[in-house]
């Protein structure tokens, strides 16, 4: 069983059993990915039930790419990039935010509960918030458990 | 929506007369307009070639059909054709997505206007008989329906419009060159109704799960809905018929069906008027329609944004807005 | 002949599906008529004429798996191997190379390989001849008919199939099946053929599945006149059809008009889709994929129409019929030319789905009319490359 420290408690939890959920991040090098990095070299607790996809940019990201990452059997995904502004190519992560706002939309639509779906933006140098962003959202996936039976 | 005028042979004569003097100056090598199919309850597409062809042409409130489907890049044959067409206000609406993108010629296009007073559900009307209907036939608020034993029912014609006729805005065409008839009377307050997936959009995750797979447990994957679909273009070389990136499975099940029915979605977001074109085609009855409509819904709701107004906008999401008001975590 | 009265008919569903699935039609949620397994208590539709699809789904699975595969590791510590593969690559490598000891195999991925097997005994119960006549079409195309290919996965579920036929009362419009050597109470392909008259059914076996069918104990012996009104039933649904066309020359005819220039008129309301093929009880095309994941998966069959562009598209990238109305030539041509060739029928029932459920309404008989005998105005050959010059292009990007 693995182990690891809440943070927002301070107790040490037990995460139930490695892949009880499945989380996908979808991280952007440039940004999310440096931020995820810095917290496991600052040796900030994260959970484990996470499988990151580095790509170079949230305006690579296609609404396709996380049904697809459901339909393959993801409980939950987490998309992050640079913050609004700050993108290495300028302007990708604006292009992003109308996409995945409207998936974000549209999710509930088909059946998804609203905690299983988060874009959010993680600088290179938010660890911290890095830490507290992927806690929180698998926090969130562990409650509603392992999505079973499901249309998509 | 109001009662009709059913004046609708004025506007079907209209139509004729337009279609002829365009082929007859040979502006157009063919037209397409709407005519009627192997019985009286059903109106299809019509080709027509030639001047003394055009009276196979009809107009009345069977005209579901979205021609602007037939621009569609590697639909017109010869390629380099020069088409005449007739478009209703929601079918102008994918003409315009489809200008705004340069993806017809714009040159090689002669538009008809069609005012259309909506458009009724064949396919509910055609249940009211367990045999065959044989002739639809409206008249002022009403609608009469044969069936094969020569039985006739009467149906209220507000009760047996297509749901987005019943909510539309925008019964004008919105983009043409000659308007057939005249425009009738627009709503004046242009505010969307989504009356129709309300229901849907209230009920609880788990049984939008369960519906979503019910209906999607029934669809063949014919790919009906995204050939009759207006604004999607990509033809033979759609994603999810892809075998590398592989998307969509070949298995046939809820799941992959669901997933395949996204591509579409996604694909046409911003651009899909919900002109209901992928509903009507779909010969097993998935409700595709809602899906688009609450898709539209917040497309307005996130940035007052409705697909196929204004020419010259551009596409919504080849696009952007520094002050987008949403994303701001 | 025996009769079977109405209130029996639950009876002889529910006897049937103690030794078997039954499979009837019955209307879903949205109204819509399918073929369904039938459990008891359900309602079985038969006022409709034709439900959407065809049932050749049941016998011609849309998705039929065949096997399942996979790689399993064996040999040498295959445990401990994979514990290494995983830390590192080059963990893996080292490992690989170091000597087994004696008696042991090295480590080696095996491939596993799983038959499925799913041909359950099944009755299709309430299907029309010409929905029957598909599976007597498809039998010659997947039975070895001729000597060719025999199709074990169709035909075991074939073979534990039972076809209970009704005769139609009332043809649609679109119905065409006498113009194709069929009937309204034809029994190509049944077993037991069931004729609607007041009060119940009257049962003719025509095989000796449809015979043991008539063991059950609701039958009675047709009574005065039943005989006579089953005959007036099938006599009155047979002249309701008028033949649309004439169906002698029609296989030569497409042959002769193949570069007809009216192929490009009658294809432009064709959207390329495959409804009419998936509604169509004949159509038999396939496509056959490796599902998998990472090195695991299924191999399956599935489907395929020939308005696919992946239908014909070859290795190298050229697709023979990348156009359109080559594709729609193809299916007419298929149906009623190519196949009366190769097997002693043709590939259509004439239950007029095709015409009904295509989006835009393509009359088959529109089309075999026009292009099925000599063009009456058809002018010489055009020269080489002429007409088809044109349309050529059509493959180009716009």
């Amino acid at each position: 069983m693995a182990q690891a420290t809440d943070i927002t408690t301070g107790t040490t939890a037990s995460w139930d059993g490695e892949g009880r959920v499945k989380v996908v991040g979808i991280l952007c090098n440039w940004c999310s990915y440096a931020g995820a990095d810095g917290a496991g070299t600052a040796r900030l607790r994260q959970p484990f039930d996470f499988r990151i996809v580095r790509v170079p940019c949230t305006g690579r990201i296609d609404p396709l790419h996380i049904l697809k990452a459901f339909e393959k059997g993801a409980d939950g995904v987490l998309v992050s990039g640079c913050h609004p502004g700050d993108c290495h190519y300028a302007e990708g992560n604006y292009y992003a935010r109308r996409k995945l706002e409207l998936l974000e939309r549209m999710l509930p639509q088909l059946g998804f509960e609203a905690e299983r779906f988060k874009y959010t933006w993680v600088s290179a140098s938010e660890a911290q918030r890095w830490q507290q962003v992927v806690t929180e959202f698998i926090k969130g996936v562990e409650k509603l458990g392992p999505r079973e039976g499901r249309a998509l | 929506m109001s009662p009709a005028n059913g004046n609708y042979e004025a506007v079907e004569q209209r139509i004729r007369e337009l279609a002829r003097a365009a082929l007859e100056e040979g502006r157009v090598d063919y037209f397409i307009g709407w005519t009627t199919g192997y019985n009286e309850s059903e109106v299809i597409p019509g080709f027509v070639r030639s001047a003394d062809k055009v009276d196979d042409l009809v107009w009345n409130p069977l005209a579901a059909y979205n021609l602007t489907t037939f621009l569609k890049r590697k639909m017109p044959d010869p390629p380099q054709a020069k088409i005449g067409v007739a478009v209703k206000g929601c079918d102008s609406r994918t003409l315009v997505s489809l200008l705004q993108e340069n993806l017809v010629d714009r040159e090689r296009l002669y538009v008809v206007g069609v005012p259309c007073e909506g458009i009724v559900n064949r396919r509910a009307v055609s249940k009211v008989f367990a045999n065959e209907v044989v002739k639809i036939e409206v008249a002022g608020d009403q609608i009469n329906v044969t069936n094969q034993d020569g039985e006739t029912k009467q149906l209220a014609r507000e009760d047996y419009l297509l749901d987005h006729c019943r909510s539309c805005n925008y019964p004008n065409p919105r983009y043409f060159d000659d308007l057939a008839g005249e425009a009738v009377p627009e709503p004046e307050d242009q505010t969307p109704m989504w009356r129709e997936i309300e229901e849907f959009e209230a009920l609880p995750e788990k049984e939008k799960d369960r519906l979503m797979a019910e209906a999607f447990e029934k669809c063949i994957r014919c790919y009906a809905c995204i050939n009759a679909c207006p604004v999607c273009y990509c033809w033979d070389n759609c994603v999810c018929r892809s075998r590398q990136p592989k998307l969509v499975g070949q298995k046939v099940n809820a799941q992959e069906n669901l997933m395949f029915q996204m591509v579409h979605m996604f694909h046409v977001a911003g651009r899909c008027p919900s002109c209901g074109n992928c509903d009507r085609a779909c010969p097993v009855e998935i409700p595709l329609y809602l899906l688009h409509r609450k898709m539209n819904k917040e497309l307005k709701e996130m940035l007052d944004f409705e697909p196929g107004i204004d020419l010259e906008q551009k596409p919504v999401f080849q696009t952007f807005d520094v002050n987008d008001p949403f994303g701001q975590h | 002949m025996k009769f079977l009265p109405q209130d029996q008919l639950e009876a002889f569903l529910s006897h049937l599906a103690e030794s078997a699935i039954v499979v009837a039609p019955q209307r879903d949620q949205d109204g819509v008529l399918f073929f369904q397994p039938w459990e008891a208590g359900a309602e079985v539709e038969f006022e409709q004429l034709l439900t959407r699809q065809s049932p050749k789904d049941y016998v011609f699975r849309q998705t039929e798996t065949y096997l399942k595969f996979g790689y399993e590791m064996k040999g040498k510590a295959a445990a401990e191997e994979e514990e290494v593969g995983k830390k590192s690559k080059e963990g893996e490598l080292a490992a690989a190379e170091e000597a087994p000891p004696e008696g042991e195999e090295p480590a080696h991925e095996v491939l596993q390989v799983e038959a499925v097997e799913d041909a359950p005994e099944q009755v299709i119960f309430g299907l029309r001849p010409c929905d029957a006549r598909g599976y007597y079409q498809m039998d010659q195309v997947f039975g070895g008919y001729g000597g060719f290919y025999y199709d074990p996965y169709y035909m075991a579920k074939r073979e534990a199939t039972t076809l209970v036929a009704l005769t139609c009362a009332q043809p649609w419009s679109t119905c065409f099946c006498t113009a194709v050597y069929g009937s309204p109470s034809g029994t190509d392909g049944v077993d037991l053929l069931l004729t609607g008259i007041e009060g119940g059914f009257t049962a003719e076996a025509v095989t000796e599945r449809g015979e043991m069918l008539l063991g059950f104990g609701g039958f009675t012996e047709v009574g005065d006149g039943q005989a006579d009104a089953a005959q007036t039933v099938k006599d009155e649904a047979f002249t309701a059809i008028d033949p649309p066309f004439e169906i002698e020359g029609v296989p030569q005819g497409l042959r002769d008009n193949f570069e007809d220039p009216a192929w490009h008129d009658l294809h432009m309301r064709c959207i390329s889709c495959g409804t009419c093929t998936y509604v169509c009880p004949n159509c038999y095309c396939f496509n056959i994929t490796d599902e998998m994941v990472e090195k695991s998966g299924e191999r399956v069959r599935t489907w395929d129409n020939c308005f696919n562009p992946g239908y014909t598209l070859e290795t190298s990238g050229h697709n023979p019929r990348e156009q359109k109305f080559a594709r729609f030539r193809n299916r007419f041509s298929h149906k009623f030319s190519y196949y009366p060739e190769k097997y002693d029928s043709l590939l259509c029932s004439g239950c007029g789905r095709c015409i009904r459920y295509c989006p835009t309404k393509i009359d088959l008989r529109e089309v075999i009319r026009t292009l099925g005998q000599p063009h009456p105005d058809q002018a010489a050959p055009a020269e080489d490359g002429e007409a088809a010059g044109v349309h050529a292009q059509t493959g180009e990007d716009l």
